[in-house]
């Protein structure tokens, strides 16, 4: 119980602050653009990382899918 | 000379495109510039089940030894290709069913002697850039001892209104076969097919000069023999229909010089799995070529319809239990260090993940004994030439 609180207390104000952040879109000239495009800002910014990521998920656990087509593929027992 | 504006905004623009990645992402798609080259291993390893959870067989959970390639390269003016190759070993001993204990607890009966198996997944995917989008097409092949899949799809990205906001969409299909490893005195099917189909549409959105936004709806439908055949009594349903609706935000934390990553996933189908995936990373650069990475991931999920913690012999109709169909929640810590230079860059990484029936936020009666914990480390590295 105590974890779940800590997760809850802990996630949930920066989702809210981050909902908060959405709530007005602004134009963004390109030459503006620069933070955007900084590699640790990439939505994977390592993609080999996160490929083996979601395999182990994908194996361990009931959940699956992401915004992509190819991959998939395994006995996972 | 006395620059105009237009041709201020030109040389600020061309400087900013001319920052690492900016093209990959803000300018007209097109292939990288340069090709890449990277090779990952990683070391993942379940602890052992307790003495005290286990009736029969042997205590040790999967350990698993992960080669990863990867190339990503220009064909032309137009075309990029990527391709990527695993190689697994893995070995140790898996849960073929749950029975009753003397004091009425759920005790894992194990394998018994320790599986070995290897996995070989090839993957290629060539892309086609276009002023305002792209489109790709993949084919891979996985094979294990006693497993094959093909997969192959296709997708693609269209960017709008200056490329602040970008559509994409895509299906994928796999077909793949078991042909179970065969044991005396157990009954098991010599080969089976299941094909998936999976497709999606998710759109992105520059919300403002530090932050971006993207969600996805995702649907997946698996046909065919979707049982476990090395355990005991594992009896499922032959479809499942899932949905995933993913979000993820970036945000530029420009007096912390870090990027804020927040990603969320709802997940559901109808074997009654209902689950949320939170994900939070804080990427600090400690100077310009040092990066650490904490990350934190919680987990939560339902049990599906069929579960039962204990296996019932003799029945007719579906039944598992399987800890990956039972309800539980897992939390995730992890922390990275990345290491650049101008055509390198290195990784050294490190997660550790806990699943308890406990962490789930739905209560949860019997807590199936086969929940796992597991290491994983990754050292690797990057090349541009």
């Amino acid at each position: 119980m105590k974890v779940k609180l800590g997760m809850i207390t802990l996630i949930l104000p920066v989702f809210l602050g981050a909902c908060a952040d959405m709530s007005v879109l602004e134009e963004v000239p390109a030459w503006e653009r620069g933070s955007l495009a900084r590699p640790e800002m990439a939505w994977e910014p390592d993609p080999m990382h996160a490929a083996l990521r979601q395999h182990i998920y994908f194996s361990k656990e009931a959940s699956s899918g992401a915004a992509s087509a190819g991959g998939g593929g395994c006995g996972c027992n | 000379m006395k620059q105009t504006k237009s041709s201020r905004l030109q040389a600020l623009t061309a400087a900013a495109m001319a920052l690492p990645g900016i093209s990959a992402q803000v300018q007209a798609d097109a292939p990288p510039e340069r090709n890449e080259i990277g090779y990952h291993y990683s070391q993942y390893q379940e602890d052992r089940a307790p003495e005290s959870a286990v009736a029969t067989g042997s205590k040790s959970r999967y350990d698993i030894g992960t080669h990863q390639f990867r190339w990503l390269g220009p064909v032309n003016e137009d075309y990029s290709l990527l391709a990527t190759f695993d190689y697994e070993g893995m070995s140790g001993a898996s849960p073929m069913g749950v029975t009753k204990g003397a004091d009425g607890k759920p005790l894992l009966v194990m394998s018994g002697a320790s599986i070995e198996d290897t996995r070989m997944d090839l993957n290629v995917k060539a892309t086609r850039y276009f002023p305002e989008g792209n489109a790709s097409a993949s084919l891979g092949y996985s094979t294990e001892d006693d497993y094959n899949a093909v997969n192959l799809g296709v997708e693609g990205e269209k960017h709008f209104n200056n490329k602040s906001t970008t559509l994409s969409g895509g299906v994928g299909f796999s077909s793949d076969t078991i042909e179970p490893t065969q044991q005396s005195g157990t009954v098991r099917p010599t080969s089976e097919d299941k094909t998936s189909v999976t497709g999606f549409i998710g759109g992105a959105q520059v919300i403002n000069a530090v932050s971006v936004i993207q969600t996805s709806l995702t649907v997946t439908m698996h046909d065919g023999y979707l049982s476990d055949p090395y355990r005991s009594n594992d009896v499922r349903p032959d479809s499942r229909l899932g949905f995933a609706w993913n979000t993820r935000y970036r945000r530029w934390m420009a007096d912390s010089n870090a990027a804020l990553h927040l990603d969320y996933r709802l997940y559901s189908d109808d074997w009654g799995i209902l689950s949320h995936t939170l994900g939070m990373e804080w990427h600090q650069n400690l100077d310009d070529s040092l990066r650490i990475t904490p990350s934190l991931r919680y987990y939560t999920q339902s049990q599906a319809d069929f579960y039962v913690p204990f296996d019932v012999s003799g029945i007719a109709g579906e039944q598992s239990s399987d800890y990956r169909l039972s309800p539980y929640g897992a939390i995730t810590l992890g922390l990275a260090a990345v290491a650049s230079g101008p055509n390198w860059r290195l990784r050294v990484s490190g997660e550790r993940y806990y699943s308890d029936g406990d962490f789930a936020l739905g209560g949860v009666d019997v807590e199936n004994p086969g929940l796992i914990n597991f290491t994983l480390l990754t050292v690797g590295m990057e090349y541009l030439y």
